[in-house]
C-alpha cells in the first residue's frame, strides 16, 4: 500500500513542483499515533537544474474515518497564522482537497529533524529538561493567546462564537449524543453542572490550539521546543480552555507536574505573563471539568469507530479505553471539589 | 481452565515485547505492537472481574432506586424505578450484565436529573447516594497501566 501511496506522491510533487525533475520517493513510511491524521514520513529525492536535492517531509491524510471531524484547511490555517511568529510550527508546502492524487484530502509540511515528542506513560517523560522544556511550553502557549485574532491571518472557518463556553460544551455534548454506545451518568452529570455553573466571559477571545498538551510538541535533545503540532481542533475561544486542557493529569503519569514537565503554580504564572490574561480560579475550575468532558467525547467516539469496525487500528481500541477510564477518574475529583466549594 | 485467561494474555506479552516487537520497523509497526499489548494487559485484567463488577453495579443501582422510588413525585417514574429494583439478573454472561447495566444507568440518569431539579430531603438524600455510586463505579474499574 505505502509502495503505491509512494508513486502517487512522486507524481502529486512533481505536478507540483515542474521545475524538479526525476522526482523520487526514496522512503514513505507511516508515524504511530495520530488518531484524527493518517502521518506518514516521506523522503523525496529530485533533480534542480541537474542537481541532487532530497528533502524530508511529512505528509498528513485525512483518514477514511477519524475520530475528531475536522477540516484539514482549519489546520493548515492556525500552521500558516503562526509561521512568522514566536511559535514554533512546521513549514506548510502543499494542501491538496482534490481525492485524484491519493484518494482522500492532504497536506504536506517540513519533517522537524532531530526532535521528537516526549515519551508516553513515563514519569519523567524529558529527563534533565523537564523545566526548561516546561518554561518554554507554558511562555508558547502564553504566546499562542498574546496573538491578536484581528491580526491574523487565519483563513476561512474561524469564527468566534459569543458565548465560547456554551458553543465548546454544546459540539462536545452533540459528539457524545452521536457516539456514545452505553449510557454514561457520570458525563451526564458533569455537563448538567457545566450549563448550570457557567464560568465568566473570557478576558480575551484568543486562538484556542484545541489539543495543546504533553505529547503533541517535538524537543530536541538539547531540550528546545522545535514545533507545537496538532491543530486540527484549532479555534476562536476562550485561552482557558487550552490551559486546562494542558494541565488535565491524564497526558503523564500521576504527579504534581502536568505533562511531566513543571508545576500547575509555575506553568500558571509564565502563561499569564506572556498572554496577558489571568486564570480566574472559578473559570479555570470550570474549563477543566469540560476539558475532562471533551475528553471523554473523544473516546466515546474512538470507542464507536472501533466497536463498529470502521477504524481497527490498535490505537482507536486504546483511545477508547484507558483514557475513557482515566478521564473519569478525574472528573470523579474535580465533581468532588467543584460541589463541595 | 488452566491456564486462566488473564494468564495467557499477560503470559504471551513476553514474547511480544522481546522477541516480536524489537524485529519490528519502527514508527507505525512498533507502535501498534506496543498498543496490543496494553491492550492485552487490560483485557487480562478485566477478564477476572468483568462480571463481578458489573453485577454489583446493578445489585448496587437497583438498592438506590428501591430506597428512593417511593419518595418520587412523578409516578411514572417511581413505577419504573420499582419495577427495576425487583428485578435480578439472571446470568452472568457478560453480554446479558451489559444490557441490564445499560438500562439501569439510563433510570440512574433519570433520576439524577430529577433529583437536581428538586430541594426536597429525598432528591439531596439520591444525589449524593447517586455521587457515591458513580464513585464507587468508577474506582472499580481502575486499570493499571506499566511503564512501558
Amino acid at each position: 500500500m505505502t509502495d503505491d501511496l509512494a508513486t502517487r506522491f512522486a507524481k502529486y510533487f512533481a505536478h507540483e513542483r515542474p521545475e524538479c525533475d526525476n522526482v523520487q520517493v526514496a522512503d514513505l513510511s507511516r508515524i504511530h499515533g495520530g488518531a484524527s491524521r493518517e502521518t506518514y514520513r516521506v523522503q523525496v529525492t529530485y533533480l534542480v537544474s541537474g542537481r541532487p536535492r532530497e528533502e524530508r517531509l511529512i505528509l498528513r491524510r485525512d483518514p477514511e474515518s477519524s475520530l475528531i471531524e475536522t477540516d484539514r484547511s482549519t489546520e493548515v490555517g492556525a500552521l500558516l497564522a503562526f509561521q512568522e511568529r514566536d511559535v514554533p510550527v512546521p513549514r506548510i508546502d502543499f494542501l491538496e482537497t482534490h481525492p485524484k492524487w491519493l484518494d482522500r484530502p492532504f497536506f504536506v509540511m517540513e519533517e522537524i529533524r532531530d526532535s521528537a515528542p516526549g515519551r508516553v506513560f513515563q514519569p519523567d517523560p524529558y529527563d534533565e529538561h523537564r523545566r526548561t522544556v516546561g518554561e518554554e511550553f507554558w511562555e508558547i502557549l502564553g504566546e499562542i493567546h498574546a496573538a491578536d485574532i484581528e491580526e491574523l491571518d487565519l483563513g476561512d472557518g474561524f469564527e468566534g462564537p459569543d458565548e465560547p463556553h456554551l458553543a465548546a460544551l454544546e459540539y462536545w455534548e452533540r459528539v457524545i449524543d452521536e457516539d456514545e454506545l452505553e449510557p454514561q451518568p457520570l458525563v451526564r452529570a458533569a455537563i448538567r453542572w457545566l450549563k448550570a455553573n457557567p464560568p465568566p466571559p473570557p478576558e480575551r477571545m484568543t486562538v484556542v490550539h484545541g489539543d495543546y498538551r504533553h505529547g503533541n510538541f517535538l524537543v530536541s535533545e538539547e531540550g528546545e521546543i522545535t514545533a507545537i503540532l496538532d491543530w486540527e481542533m484549532c479555534h476562536l475561544g476562550d485561552p482557558l480552555e487550552d490551559v486546562a486542557w494542558a494541565l488535565d493529569t491524564i497526558w503523564s503519569a500521576p504527579g504534581d507536574h502536568p505533562g511531566g514537565m513543571i508545576a500547575a503554580e509555575d506553568a500558571l504564572k509564565i502563561w499569564s505573563d506572556v498572554s496577558g490574561v489571568s486564570a480566574d480560579p472559578a473559570a479555570l475550575r470550570w474549563w477543566k471539568i469540560f476539558s475532562a468532558v471533551k475528553g471523554m467525547a473523544i473516546w466515546i467516539s474512538s470507542a464507536r469507530e472501533f466497536a463498529e469496525g470502521r477504524n481497527m487500528d490498535p490505537v482507536i481500541a486504546f483511545s477508547g479505553w484507558y483514557p475513557a477510564q482515566a478521564h473519569s477518574e478525574v472528573l470523579i475529583e474535580l465533581m468532588k471539589e467543584a460541589r463541595a466549594a | 481452565m488452566k491456564p486462566e485467561v488473564n494468564e495467557i494474555l499477560t503470559g504471551v506479552l513476553g514474547t511480544v515485547l522481546t522477541d516480536i516487537a524489537p524485529h519490528l520497523p519502527e514508527g507505525y509497526p512498533q507502535g501498534s505492537m506496543t498498543m496490543i499489548a496494553l491492550l492485552n494487559i487490560f483485557a487480562a485484567q478485566e477478564y477476572d472481574r468483568a462480571a463481578e463488577v458489573r453485577a454489583h453495579e446493578n445489585k448496587a443501582m437497583r438498592a438506590v432506586f428501591a430506597d428512593v422510588a417511593a419518595s418520587l413525585p412523578d409516578p411514572d417514574l417511581r413505577a419504573r424505578l420499582e419495577k427495576a429494583s425487583n428485578e435480578s439478573d439472571e446470568s452472568l454472561k457478560v453480554s446479558v450484565l451489559n444490557a441490564s447495566n445499560s438500562s439501569l444507568k439510563e433510570l440512574l440518569i433519570e433520576l439524577h436529573k430529577m433529583a437536581e431539579e428538586s430541594d426536597a430531603a429525598w432528591a439531596r438524600a439520591a444525589d449524593e447516594m447517586i455521587w457515591a455510586l458513580m464513585a464507587e463505579f468508577t474506582a472499580a474499574r481502575h486499570l493499571d497501566i506499566p511503564v512501558m
